[in-house]
């Protein structure tokens, strides 16, 4: 009936995994147990904490007490009135979603006066809903449909339609992706909560009362949030619907595969809903520790970018430098020749930004066998120093979810905004919960919270970490008992990126050893990308200045779309093989195209920014000939002549648990150590930093495209023009 | 007492179809060997396979190996019972052209087992 | 305790647990030596790859991909040393 049991949303009995804030234990934050009050649901015996509602009471025990607007991560407003129930020794029905309980309360939540609660509200809301269920985009994943047959009456006493008829109200526009039909609306506020509290965007809410009240921005306002799609899962009934998704599918239509997104470096788990072998959209899957039950726009919209500008043949540049389609076999064949041809130390593979970890470990391993030892990420991460050594060095040590916990965050470079939008929204339940403070080092961005802005120039880092700075953000830290220092891994890319990550490191290990509590890190460097951690994990170098300069003869991008390696870079002999599933600036650059797979088609491994591995699943299959992209490495090197030892994707794994086992242990993120160590060997690095930060994603319109799958989509190419015209705009 | 119950509950005694020991069964198995061999000039004749006698018992000898690893004397005795069924209705000419020259699958193409092949052939 | 790390020898990689017994003089290992290990090869990647309840094992991979691995269970700190030593020829 409700979309996710609220047994379930709560975790009040199930395991770790999906435990909220209760179960994360700090060395001073004692695990008080305050004296549980004793409560009868349906004569059901339960003890629970004081403060908790009716309804989470029941939910204990394993009582469903309908509701619309109640919902588990948002504010109470308790004005749907669907949750009334019968307390004994009361005159009225409590809304049991606002009570909270008291000793010997006794619920009935089945007797009659409960029974015609339920049944009056649902009537009074389905008087003025419109009689849209057929044309509707929520039929059957819709609240409001499924608590009217489970609580609702049989007849409606509306006789007013004869005359007057329902209620109409207009539509609103708040953008390309959101569909607003506000004539459905039962005015539960979902919508209204979730962009004052978790998007941060105050944009709407209610004008007039009663009959007349509309919910919406007033004036027409386009919705600039990077999370505005999940309002349309929050809605209960058909009011905001996904505009791509209109009219596509119903919902028993489609089959849901679970995966993981590669949009972010997050990892946020998805539901993949596929029909016909199409992918129709993305839907979030709850998972506490990464995402809890949110997803970014560009995750959720983009998926239309996976129908357009796909290769699906493998192609070869003609005598005159056209791309023309091949067979595989005559491809591979040119491709393994190249290779072969190729002196060992001019062969280089370049891994992109959305890599999966089996092929970036076949492409290693392939190189190796053929003598190089180029293999090359395309963002850059300093090697001086313990480089990629430690994984502590370039992982988010504060995992995601503890991040809420902290209660000074600095940020250093970067726009957490729009690099990882669900961290983000942990900062921001940070700051309005738990009263955080965050200072931002680099340029002045919006990012839906007060900030301390301590300045721009690279220099102030090396102030805090020496502790001569004259800020009071100096002061805050070294007082703060759960400091957090997010750097973000674009400013590592200059000449002085060692420098600052020395003094970051320098800084956050100072921080660190005064702490009380001896398992919370402090550093944390956000990647840009889903792919970066996990090669750097398996060994890649980072960046490709280097390898470029010496000249190479071959080059293998494996995705490598960023632009980082062009043509004019190379010399003129340069052959150039491109792996990927779009065809973006790689493909354009290249003489040999395979076409491969993308993450919604292949059986993969992603790590994400904190260090976990997490597996998308196949939900369709590669279009056209295109192929698995480790597979396409394993029949290389078998036509080069030094065979890959493994065949299917067990022996790949097995082979991954060789090269580091973090990989192949799934949703288990791991404590990462030796930050001493790394400190040690970064001292002689501490040189003088006089840059200025900047950030490449400073404003909404930036956010929507910054990968080949995000740049083939037309709904981002049109949240990118409505966010532009929006700028125009008075409001 | 417990390795005679363990025993007890490894094997069982069942009931033969045909024959009773594994001399019986090789005796029925070549006997229709040479019932087959026997038949088939007359089966290329009265057919009109476009196939000739030599390939005909190349392909009998390939379809009975291909049981060759079979040790139980049920699964045996089955196997020789349809092969005797076969036999009658290509003898008695129940059966036409086609289904004598299914033996030989012409449109089947083998399927890839290593992994090249299986690469460049689909994306299984 | 000098180690030089080259020629043949293109990759190190350390796998150990962060809790376990088996991975105590491991975990005491690259606390007291790594420091001084990379800063006589600093080009050379040692990579430290923990993960929980995980065999300590050292990975070392030459030339060609040839890999070679030994077993870290319950040693001591000189132990692995030792070990490291004897790959690097």
């Amino acid at each position: 009936m409700l979309r996710q049991p609220l047994s379930r949303a709560l975790a009040l009995t199930s395991p770790t995994r999906a435990a909220p804030l209760a179960a994360r234990r700090f060395a001073e934050q004692v695990q008080a147990r305050p004296d549980n009050v004793e409560v009868f649901i349906d004569d059901q015996p339960v003890y629970v904490p004081p403060g908790t509602t009716v309804l989470q009471a029941a939910a204990q025990v394993g009582v469903e007490i309908p509701r619309f607007c109640y919902h588990e991560r948002l504010a109470v407003a308790g004005n749907c009135r669907m949750c009334l129930v019968e307390v004994e020794k009361s005159p009225k029905p409590v809304a049991a979603c606002a009570m909270p309980v008291m000793k010997g309360m006794r619920v009935k939540t089945n007797s009659d006066l409960t029974r015609k609660a339920r049944e009056g509200v649902m009537e009074f809301l389905l008087v003025n809903h419109p009689l849209d269920c057929p044309i509707c985009d929520q039929g059957g994943e819709c609240d409001l449909q499924d608590q009217s047959m489970a609580f609702g009456s049989d007849k409606s006493r509306f006789t007013d339609i004869h005359f007057s008829g329902k209620r109409a109200v207009e539509d609103k526009d708040v953008g390309p992706l959101i569909k607003t039909i506000m004539t459905r609306c039962i005015h539960c506020t979902r919508c209204i909560r979730f962009a004052s509290e978790v998007a941060g965007v105050d944009d709407f809410g209610t004008t007039g009362r009663g009959t007349d009240m509309q919910v919406g921005t007033y004036v027409e306002k386009m919705f600039l949030s990077e999370l505005s799609g999940n309002i349309i899962d929050l809605c209960p009934v058909g009011a905001l619907t996904s505009k791509p998704y209109s009219f596509a599918a119903r919902p028993w239509e489609t089959r849901r595969i679970d995966s993981v997104d590669v949009l972010d470096p997050l990892g946020s788990n998805i539901v993949v809903a596929t029909r016909t072998n199409e992918v129709l959209r993305i839907l979030p899957r709850t998972n506490e520790e990464i995402n809890e039950e949110w997803l970014a726009d560009k995750s959720r919209f983009a998926c239309d970018g996976l129908k357009r500008q796909r290769l699906v043949t493998p192609m070869m540049a003609d005598s005159r430098g056209n791309l023309t389609p091949c067979e595989w076999e005559d491809a591979i064949v040119a491709a393994a020749r190249a290779l072969r041809d190729c002196p060992p130390d001019k062969l280089v593979a370049v891994s992109g930004d959305l890599a999966d970890a089996e092929s970036l470990v076949a492409l290693k391993d392939l190189l190796n066998k053929l003598g190089s030892e180029n293999t090359c990420t395309e963002q850059y991460f300093p090697l001086e120093g313990s480089g990629i050594d430690f994984r502590s060095s370039y992982l988010l040590n504060t995992k995601i979810a503890n991040v809420e916990e902290a209660d000074f965050v600095l940020l250093i470079g970067t726009n957490v905004r729009f690099e990882a939008p669900l961290l983000n929204a942990r900062i921001r339940k940070a700051f309005i919960h738990k009263e955080t403070d965050v200072a931002l080092v680099g340029p002045k961005v919006d990012l839906t919270y007060d900030y301390m802005h301590v300045g721009d120039s690279a220099s102030i880092v090396k102030d805090l970490a020496t502790g001569t700075s004259a800020h009071e953000v100096l002061k805050r830290l070294e007082s703060a008992k759960r400091p957090v220092v997010i750097l973000g891994a674009d400013q590592l890319k200059t000449q002085e990126g060692s420098a600052l990550l020395a003094y970051t490191q320098e800084l956050a290990l100072r921080l660190q050893d005064k702490l009380q509590d001896k398992n919370w890190k402090v550093l944390n460097v956000l990647q840009r990308t889903a792919s970066q951690v996990a090669a750097l994990d398996i060994g890649y170098k980072p960046g490709v200045g280097k390898v470029l300069e010496a000249g190479p003869k071959v080059v293998y991008l494996l995705g490598a779309d960023a632009g980082v390696v062009t043509r004019e870079s190379l010399p003129k002999d340069a052959v150039v093989i491109y792996q990927g599933h779009h065809g973006d600036v790689g493909a354009q650059a290249a003489d040999i195209v395979l076409p491969g797979a993308a993450y919604t088609e292949k059986r993969a491994t992603y790590v994400n920014a904190e260090g976990r591995a997490q597996q998308t699943l196949v939900a369709v299959t590669p279009p056209g000939k295109a192929r698995e992209d480790w597979k396409i490495i394993r029949a290389l090197s078998e036509v080069v002549g030094e065979r890959l030892p493994y065949d299917n994707l067990d022996e790949v794994r097995t082979r991954m648990s060789e090269i580091s086992p973090a990989l192949v242990s799934y949703g288990d993120v791991q404590d990462n150590n030796y930050f001493a160590q790394a400190r040690a060997l970064a001292q002689s690095l501490q040189k003088p930093v006089s840059g200025k930060l900047d950030v490449q994603l400073k404003t909404l319109e930036d956010y929507f495209m910054t990968d080949s799958i995000s740049r083939a989509s037309p709904t981002m190419a049109k949240c990118v023009q409505a966010v532009l015209k929006q700028k125009q705009s008075p409001y | 007492m417990s390795a005679r119950q363990a025993i007890q509950v490894g094997t069982k005694t069942v009931k033969p179809v045909l024959s009773s020991s594994q001399g019986e069964a090789r005796s029925r198995v070549l006997s229709l060997y040479k019932a087959w061999y026997r038949q088939i000039p007359y089966l290329v004749k009265d057919f009109d396979i476009p196939k000739s006698d030599e390939q005909c018992r190349a392909k009998l000898k390939e379809i009975f190996l291909k049981n060759k690893d079979v040790t139980d004397i049920r699964v045996i005795d089955i196997l020789v019972i349809k092969g005797q069924m076969e036999l009658k209705e290509s003898v008695k000419m129940w059966k036409q052209k086609g289904h004598i020259m299914a033996y030989f699958k012409p449109t089947e193409e083998p399927k890839p087992k290593d992994f090249l092949s299986k690469f460049f052939s689909s994306n299984e | 305790m000098s180690l030089r790390l080259g020629g043949a020898l293109r990759e190190l990689r350390i796998h150990l647990c962060q809790t376990s017994k088996q991975s105590e003089g491991v975990r005491e290992f690259i606390k007291n030596n790594y420091v001084n290990i990379k800063k006589e090869n600093p080009n050379f990647p040692i990579l430290i790859r923990e993960c929980s309840g995980v065999q300590p094992r050292v990975w070392a991979r030459y030339e060609h991909g040839v890999e070679c691995c030994q077993d870290l269970n319950d040693l001591t700190p000189d132990q692995v040393m030792d070990v490291l030593k004897r790959l690097a020829q």
